[in-house]
């Protein structure tokens, strides 16, 4: 078992972090810290050139987010995944039989939110473990 | 890990690049998406609205044979994607591969060309879509104002590049479903025509329909050579449904036969739509009409459908609205690239890491593209057309680029099977050998004015030249710029592809 945190380095699944971090301590379990990191847009066309940029972007702020989470006594590890958001947390999810999911909320912006949907939405239709959303 | 692929594309040789896990495997593309992956790169509806009139007014009747052989370079110059694609691990396109074969000149200049074809189709896509749009809810006299136009077309342009920026993507499902609802849209038209056209219901000047109309060489080499130039660009972006690995779709047969039917799709609508408008309205029609331009489709999908006109015209505009997207994306990824190899400043190469997309280039191409429309909008109503034709010269040149650059690349293993001899050499080498001579045949066409859509000359020559000219002259000036800057990426030397890459069935020893 395990609590999964989807972060991505921006404000709101800065505070799904915190959130996940105070719950793996009440509750002693592995933080699992996942990052989609492949390029919106599809695959084809330089696709690895996008995705590389978008590692060396992300990485350090996860191995942030990993080291934040270790400082306070929580066993903790990340997962880069060569999907989308929704779909590197249902991988993950999977994979290490999550307790839950941890999700921010508006990391998207409002506009994109409401006319294609959140994470956070896309996470409670497909999920089959518990979701947390964390409002900003 | 060689040393050869780590000379050659430094991005692979990073070895402190973090582990990246593989997404979903129940995520793999399905036969009807592969399908629709070629179909959408393709945009057949905007493609023939853009198309067809200039392709018959230029051969007439011919114009199905023109369309029909105009796949044929295509199918070879995607013989070459395929081959390039399955031993490049990094996802690249003629950027990288052309670097990787031929050396940093050439793949320059490529990756420029491509860069540019965004910058040129935006316009056009973004005014088809506006006025179809607009024709669609019977606003005719908005639909024909040009201020109006291009204030909404270019309003179209920020928003599909902002939806690049943000990345967000329409699913799968629906960007089939949308695809699958075009070629609908097509067939019906095609169908009524025909049925009108042959029962005697059609306009004055329709024509039976012959065998010869499939001969491509009825006209003189000059029409026939403009009308080619037309048919590659009808056919852009079908390579995507060769592009796909095996690893990404749910069975290893899915590309191969959902490229099939893709083919057979597109060969049907173009053809049949070419055949129904030679049948309903007939030539003359067209060349009366030749100064509406793309609005000329929109014209004989009334006359075909009365009514139920509406069908055609939005399928149009959401195929020019959806190819933004597939336009977009490859110039500001190739841009990206480019960037982060060193072949354009590290600027073009920042992504925005919430959004995963490579937003800087991306806001680029909208905005050269968004000057390009306005100031070509202002020049001339047909420039539009012209511009059209200068991007089809650039689309011939780099396709031209990579099937020859498929055959340096595999070069040492040519001889060893007649699979690989003649897929990954003869196919791609001959398919370039037709575009680059289709390449010099219009060149020489367009020294001559008369022979452009608009019939105008710019400093005495045709204007799609004029532009292909002046877009190759300004990648040559930042290419010498950038050479003499002496980046790292000038010190990329080619390379050939590693047998172990290759399956024994084309000469390697893959296991």
């Amino acid at each position: 078992m395990s609590i999964v945190v989807g972060y991505d380095g921006g404000d709101s699944s800065g505070r799904a972090l915190e959130a996940a971090i105070t719950l793996a301590q009440d509750l002693n379990e592995p933080l699992v810290i996942v990052c989609g990191v492949a390029p919106a847009g599809g695959v084809g066309e330089e696709y690895r050139a996008v995705e590389d940029a978008v590692v060396e972007v992300l990485a350090p702020a996860v191995e942030q987010a990993v080291e934040l989470a270790r400082s306070r006594g929580v066993t903790a590890d990340s997962v880069l995944v060569d999907a989308g958001p929704v779909d590197a947390l249902e991988a993950v999810a999977e994979e290490r039989s999550a307790r839950m999911i941890v999700v921010g909320y508006g990391s998207a912006g409002h506009i994109r939110a409401a006319l294609f949907g959140a994470v956070a939405h896309r996470m409670f239709q497909r999920s089959t473990a518990p979701v947390l959303v964390v409002h900003s | 890990m060689s040393t050869s692929s780590a000379e050659t594309s430094p991005s692979r040789s990073e070895d402190a690049r973090p582990e990246v896990q593989p997404g979903l495997e129940s995520n793999a593309i399905g036969f009807l998406d592969a399908v629709s992956i070629g179909l959408n790169a393709t945009s057949p509806a905007y493609s023939l609205a853009a198309v067809l009139g200039p392709i018959v007014v230029l051969v007439g009747v011919a114009a199905p044979g023109v369309l029909f052989v105009s796949f044929v370079p295509m199918l070879l110059i995607a013989s070459a994607f395929y081959f390039l694609n399955r031993v490049d691990p990094d996802c690249g396109t003629t950027f990288s591969w052309v670097t990787r074969a031929m050396g940093p000149w050439f793949g320059w200049m490529g990756g420029w060309a491509i860069a540019m074809t965004g910058v040129l189709v935006v316009g056009s896509l973004a005014d088809v879509a506006v006025r179809f749009l607009l024709l669609v809810f019977g606003l005719d006299d908005a639909a024909s104002n040009n201020t109006l136009v291009t204030v909404l077309a270019i309003g179209l342009i920020v928003l599909m590049t902002w939806i690049c920026v943000v990345g967000t993507e329409v699913s799968g499902r629906v960007q089939t479903w949308l695809n699958f609802a075009q070629i609908a849209a097509l067939l019906i038209f095609i169908a009524v025509a025909l049925a009108r056209g042959l029962s005697g219901n059609g306009l004055p000047g329709g024509e039976t329909p012959a065998l010869s109309w499939l001969n491509p060489f009825a006209q003189g080499t000059a029409a026939l050579s403009a009308g080619l130039l037309l048919g590659v660009f009808a056919y852009w972006g079908w390579e995507s449904a060769v592009n796909l690995n095996e690893e990404t779709t749910d069975s290893a047969s899915t590309p191969g036969r959902a490229a099939i039917l893709s083919t057979v799709i597109l060969l049907i609508t173009y053809i049949g739509t070419a055949v129904a408008v030679l049948v309903l309205v007939g030539p003359a029609f067209l060349a009366d009409n030749a100064g509406e331009e793309e609005m000329v489709f929109a014209l004989i999908a009334r006359e075909a459908l009365g009514g139920l006109g509406w069908i055609v015209l939005l399928a149009v505009s959401m195929s020019a609205i959806a190819s933004t997207q597939t336009t977009i994306i490859p110039a500001s990824r190739t841009a990206l690239s480019m960037a982060r190899r060193a072949a354009f400043p590290a600027y073009f190469g920042r992504i925005s890491a919430r959004h995963r997309t490579p937003a800087v280039s991306t806001w680029w191409v909208a905005v050269i593209a968004i000057i390009w429309y306005v100031v070509v909008r202002q020049i001339s109503e047909n420039a539009l057309f012209d511009s059209l034709t200068a991007l089809s010269l650039l689309i011939a040149f780099y396709y031209s680029l990579t099937g020859f650059a498929c055959a340096v690349y595999y070069r040492r293993l040519l001889l060893r099977s007649v699979k690989g001899f003649l897929l990954i050499g003869v196919g791609p080498v001959v398919g370039a050998v037709m575009l680059a001579w289709l390449l010099v045949l219009s060149v020489i066409a367009m020294s001559n004015p008369e022979n452009s859509y608009s019939g105008q000359s710019w400093f005495g020559v045709g204007p799609p030249l004029v532009i292909g000219i002046f877009l190759f002259a300004i990648g040559a000036v930042f290419m010498v710029a950038s050479r003499v800057a002496g980046t790292r990426y000038w010190q990329e030397r080619p390379s050939t592809v590693e047998d172990d890459e290759v399956p024994v069935s084309e000469g390697g020893d893959a296991a």
